[in-house]
């Protein structure tokens, strides 16, 4: 056999490894559920804030606290505690990736991208316009 | 019925063009591939040549006609009025005209075009095979404009369409409105402020010229198998293909340069899938040119400079796919909305595949085998699709055959490599080519790498079709993965950015040792002690370097144990390189574009290692003075600033001086001082705030102070309980720096907008060795809402008896709590009622008033007395008394005055060392492979003059 081709065997191999830590290694998106009945455990959850509930951001007592209310992917609503300051733009946000685990019964987040209405297509102006022509 | 103000004209002119540009795109095409097929039918080249150039005019007249339509703010223009408005400055026209998908593909078609002229100049014999390539590819990139619709299903979209033709407008009622268009689209909505900036001018242009030259590559070798002329193609291509690696690589780093400069990622580069998708062409294709070369020199590995070549078109075209497609979803931070193109996307991308892996056979009949079959699949997978009824489902057919296909297309590759490509011939294990070829193999893995990863919402597409398999996999095996993909969730987790670095780190160590390595091989057989003595100099000098840094400057890295070892083999390939032209080439600048462009990508690495490894914050809250008091109140990693207040940064003191707007921008103004030792003398008084509370020393001797109080108390001072009065005025807050010189200020920004959100932009003061980079996390934009005399709203505090709560002015203290007895009858109470009289004090420096506040409960309902302090701009109410422990809970609702609002900011100051050594790096880099490019046409142009 050749150098070269055993090499590519090895190297195979790594990317099989690779293929199937990524696949064995990767977390799903879970849901607030999920986290709650494993406390300690670290979660990605994907989803809404809720705009209605008020976003606490104090940062005069505390730089890096903001507490809000999100719903997950399957409807699951949660008070979060995110140990970040608030983003800006964090109100027009439209969904949220947020990063975090369950302990004394509050969702501790520590770290948090959101999506920012798309600087790409949103149609959706052209239809809000309606309102403001009535 | 007329609509009134409408531009029609330059629309249907643009529309023209569109069409135009398609069909001569098909013209072009059909007509190179006859001269192809017939070398002598130069006739057939012509008519090629001429509808490549009218299809080139055309693009050029559509890209015009836009132009137009956004220079004249033509708002009934869809594209012009989601882009751009009339504040927007004209500077920015470029950007707004390539931020939307209708104008990069126009972009991308431009270049494609400006890439076929040189083709058609300087192609010579190759010009009829690579032109039928790339007009072929035009011919699909045209038609992602056309806009037409085809049954149901509408092909490509039209960057001519008006807001009242959209499918989502035209039966709202404005839209049949006569006079709509002054109505609503006097103005446009304008382009996103993130974008309206010099690097979305330059990023763009510059990165799609990288995507469009990856084409020309991949057209010779195509061209190659075509012509059945092996290794042929690879002269003409090798300074295309470097041509490409500079661009496309410059383009991605402009990308990084952006992220650093204007955007707050914290970084350059965070391994967004964006960020990756144009990545991994990149690696692929330094793999496919370092595989080139070893070809020029000795005809081997042909196959893998075909397979890397052909996969780095295939990966540009998967990357506008998964960046265009949104079948990213939500694993990206850029947003990205279904465009509605995903099949035309997918089906360009799957079809260029198949005509790659036909092409790789040299045997007609298995070409035609695979294609018949290819075929099959494709009008299976469509007709089930077509056939997709509520009675019976083929939702998933498309998936399923995609699937199918590449699996297809894999095992053909093998089939392709083992029957024609595979050679017994072994290279010495000491050689340039050997060891060039195992370096790209390891390009290759790790590009797969960062496809898998980014690929992961596409596995979920993907395997949706065999979800019910998943699921019993799972349940049979317990694997995670599989239940994940089961229910189309599989993601990558929490960690993102340690995940790739734990992949990539281990394969940059391994191409940095290489790249140090190899260049001390000459092809063929070595003398394997000659090398190892050409390179031990360089990994003496590289060892003694590490140490350095090791134990000197004090390298540390807790996170990645392997950054230590890429810390070595970063530095030993810029050495190594250096060296090599030194000694070697003897300084020979023009024949040193290989060695300088590795020394660039070793500083690259070295910069990168070293500025995200021992970055530094430096800002950090610390509420009360004295660290570890703290505890859940002190914030790590971000620094609350009242204008007016000095306070220690790192080996600064800042101040906040305010902020100023623009109305687009607001600058936060921080001014940064150096620090200087504050001195006492003996019998000072200083007091410390513990629990906003002062505690007070007098200090035992004159002494310099210490960086921190608590090393400062234990040799300098003394507690003092009970200060006395004479004291009590002498007495200072306690500090260990004076602020000395103001050094600079900086302004990080936020940019207003209500369409798209505040966002903040970083300011950085970058020195030679080190850069700070600080951005804004909070600030106040909008102006306080107050009453009609001044108040803030209000707030609730619940507080005990004893408790404090802290006043701009002072403190409000609740001492106690009395019901009224018989005495409340005077005031005019009934006997009935209860009424609880609260004794509170306000005290600050100036004074110390006694207040209280009757709180009256009569029947169920209850009611509190107002209290005001004037001059202090302080109003409180009670709200609740109630019973807790043995003490009482008062809930107090109080505001204060806007006046007494002390403004602040919430910042994040980041220190990167060394990060000019990356874009230093970069710059090098770039440079060798322009060195390299111009001595490679160099050599072309001699070889063929003495052939």
């Amino acid at each position: 056999m050749k150098k070269s081709e055993i090499a590519l065997i090895i190297l195979a191999g790594v990317a099989i490894a690779a293929m199937v830590a990524a696949l064995g290694g990767s977390g799903k998106a879970e849901t607030f559920a999920t986290a709650f009945s494993n406390p300690g455990v670290d979660y990605k959850i994907n989803g809404k804030l809720i705009r209605e509930e008020p976003i606490i951001y104090n940062p005069e007592e505390n730089a890096a606290l903001t507490v809000f209310t999100m719903v997950d992917s399957e409807g699951g609503i949660s008070k979060v505690y995110l140990n970040e300051a608030k983003q800006q733009g964090f109100e027009q946000s439209e969904s949220i990736n947020l990063f975090g685990y369950v302990e004394d019964g509050k969702f501790r987040g520590h770290d948090m991208q959101m999506k920012c209405p798309s600087k790409y297509n949103d149609q959706k102006h052209l239809i809000d316009l309606q309102a403001s022509a009535n | 019925m007329e609509y009134i103000g409408e531009h029609l004209l330059p629309g249907q002119i643009g529309e023209f063009f569109i069409a135009l540009a398609f069909s001569a795109a098909i013209f072009s095409m059909v007509s190179y591939y006859f001269s192809a097929k017939e070398e002598s039918a130069d006739s057939w080249k012509k008519l090629g040549r001429i509808g490549f150039i009218i299809h080139g005019l055309s693009v050029f007249m559509v890209i015009g006609t836009l132009f137009y339509l956004f220079m004249n703010h033509h708002y009934e223009y869809n594209y012009v009025y989601k882009y751009s408005s009339k504040t927007m400055p004209m500077k920015y026209v470029f950007s707004a005209f390539w931020s939307g998908q209708e104008g990069s593909f126009l972009l991308w078609s431009f270049w494609h075009i400006v890439l076929g002229g040189l083709l058609i100049l300087k192609g010579k014999k190759w010009e009829k095979h690579t032109m039928t390539i790339l007009a072929m590819v035009q011919v699909f990139i045209s038609s992602m404009l056309l806009g037409v619709y085809f049954m149901d299903y509408k092909f490509g979209s039209n960057p001519f369409i008006l807001n009242r033709e959209l499918p989502e407008t035209i039966l709202m009622p404005w839209a049949s409105s006569e006079s709509y268009l002054s109505l609503l689209f006097a103005d446009g909505r304008g382009l996103n402020p993130l974008l309206q900036n010099y690097w979305m001018t330059i990023h763009p242009p510059t990165l799609f010229l990288g995507f469009a030259s990856t084409v020309v590559p991949f057209a010779f070798a195509i061209a190659g198998l075509w012509k059945r002329d092996y290794s042929g193609w690879i002269k003409p291509a090798l300074p295309w293909t470097f041509f490409s690696v500079m661009i496309l690589g410059t383009g991605i780093l402009m990308g990084g340069a952006w992220a650093y400069e204007s955007l707050t990622f914290g970084g350059f580069w965070a391994w967004d899938p964006v960020e990756n998708a144009s990545l991994v062409p990149w690696i692929i294709l330094v793999a496919g040119a370092h595989i080139m070369l070893i070809n020029k020199h000795k005809p081997k590995s042909l196959f893998s400079a075909f397979l890397f070549i052909i996969l780095s078109f295939i990966f540009i075209l998967y990357s506008t796919f998964l960046t265009r497609s949104g079948i990213l979803g939500e694993s990206s931070v850029h947003s990205f909305v279904e465009s509605g193109i995903l099949p035309q996307l997918l089906i360009y991308l799957l079809f260029f595949v198949g005509m790659a892996v036909a092409m790789l056979h040299k045997d007609v009949r298995e070409r035609k085998i695979y294609s018949w079959a290819s075929f099959l699949i494709f009008v299976l997978g469509i007709g089930l699709y077509l056939l997709d009824t509520v009675a019976v489902r083929f939702e998933y057919a498309p998936a399923a055959f995609v699937v199918l296909f590449l699996l297809l297309s894999a095992v053909y590759t093998v089939k392709a490599y083992i029957k024609h490509y595979r050679t017994d011939e072994d290279e010495p294990l000491v050689s340039r080519e050997f060891w060039m070829f195992i370096g790209g193999l390891v390009l290759f893995i790790s590009a797969l790498q960062i496809t898998i990863w980014t690929s992961i919402p596409v596995f979920n597409h993907v395997a949706s079709p065999f979800q019910s398999i998943y699921a019993n996999i799972a349940n049979l095996t317990g694997w995670e993965w599989a239940a994940s993909l089961a229910e189309g969730k599989l993601s990558i987790g929490s960690d993102v950015v340690n995940i790739y670095n734990r992949w990539q780190i281990p394969f940059t160590v391994l191409i940095t040792l290489f790249i140090g390595t190899t260049q001390f091989m000459k092809y063929g057989k070595n003398d394997a002690g000659k090398w190892i003595k050409a390179v031990s100099l360089s990994l003496i000098i590289s060892a003694a370097i590490t140490s350095f840094l090791l134990f000197v400057w004090g390298f540390e890295d807790n996170t990645y144990p392997s950054n230590y070892v890429l810390l070595f083999t970063s530095i030993f390939a810029v050495v190594a390189n250096a060296d090599y032209l030194i000694r070697v080439l003897k300084g020979n600048i023009r024949k040193g574009g290989s060695p300088i462009a590795h020394v660039g990508f070793g500083l690259l690495i070295f910069g990168a290692l070293v500025s995200q490894s021992q970055q530094d914050i430096i800002s950090t809250t610390k509420t009360t003075d004295i660290t570890g008091l703290g505890g859940g109140i002190n914030s790590k990693e971000d620094q609350l600033m009242y204008k007016g207040d000095t306070l220690t940064m790192g080996n600064y003191m800042t101040t906040y001086t305010g902020y100023d707007s623009d109305g687009r921008n607001a600058y936060y103004h921080i001014d940064y001082y150096s620090q200087v030792a504050n001195s006492f003398q003996k019998d000072d008084i200083a007091y410390r705030l513990i629990q906003n509370l002062p505690v007070f020393f007098i200090a035992k001797q004159d002494h310099t102070a210490a960086p921190t109080f608590i090393e400062d108390m234990e040799t300098h001072w003394y507690p003092l309980p009970a200060p006395t009065e004479t004291q009590l005025d002498r007495a200072k807050k306690w500090r260990g720096f004076n602020p000395g010189e103001k050094e600079f200020t900086l302004s990080p920004r936020i940019q207003i907008n209500e369409t798209f959100g505040n966002a903040p932009e970083p300011d950085t003061k970058h020195y030679g060795n080190e850069d700070l980079f600080t951005f804004l996390k909070f600030a106040q934009i909008e102006k306080l809402k107050t009453d009609s005399l001044g108040f803030l709203p209000m707030k609730e505090t619940k507080m005990i008896l004893g408790d404090t709560l802290k006043l701009t002015e002072g403190l409000l203290i609740v001492d106690s709590l009395r019901p009224m007895g018989e005495e409340k009858a005077i005031f005019g109470f009934l006997s009935s009622d209860i009424v609880l009289k609260t004794y509170m004090h306000f005290t600050s420096e100036e004074k110390d008033t006694l207040l209280t506040s009757r709180f009256l409960v009569r029947g169920n309902q209850a009611v509190g007395e107002e209290i005001t302090l004037e001059k202090e701009g302080f109003k409180a109410t009670i709200k609740l008394i109630q019973p807790k422990d043995s003490s009482a809970e008062i809930t107090l609702e109080h505001a204060e005055k806007s006046e007494n609002y002390r403004d602040f900011i919430v910042m994040r100051a980041v220190k990167f060392p060394q990060i000019n050594i990356l874009w230093i790096g970069c710059l090098i880099m770039i440079l060798g492979t322009i060195i390299a490019i111009i001595e490679r046409i160099r050599t072309n142009r001699i070889g063929r003059k003495t052939a």
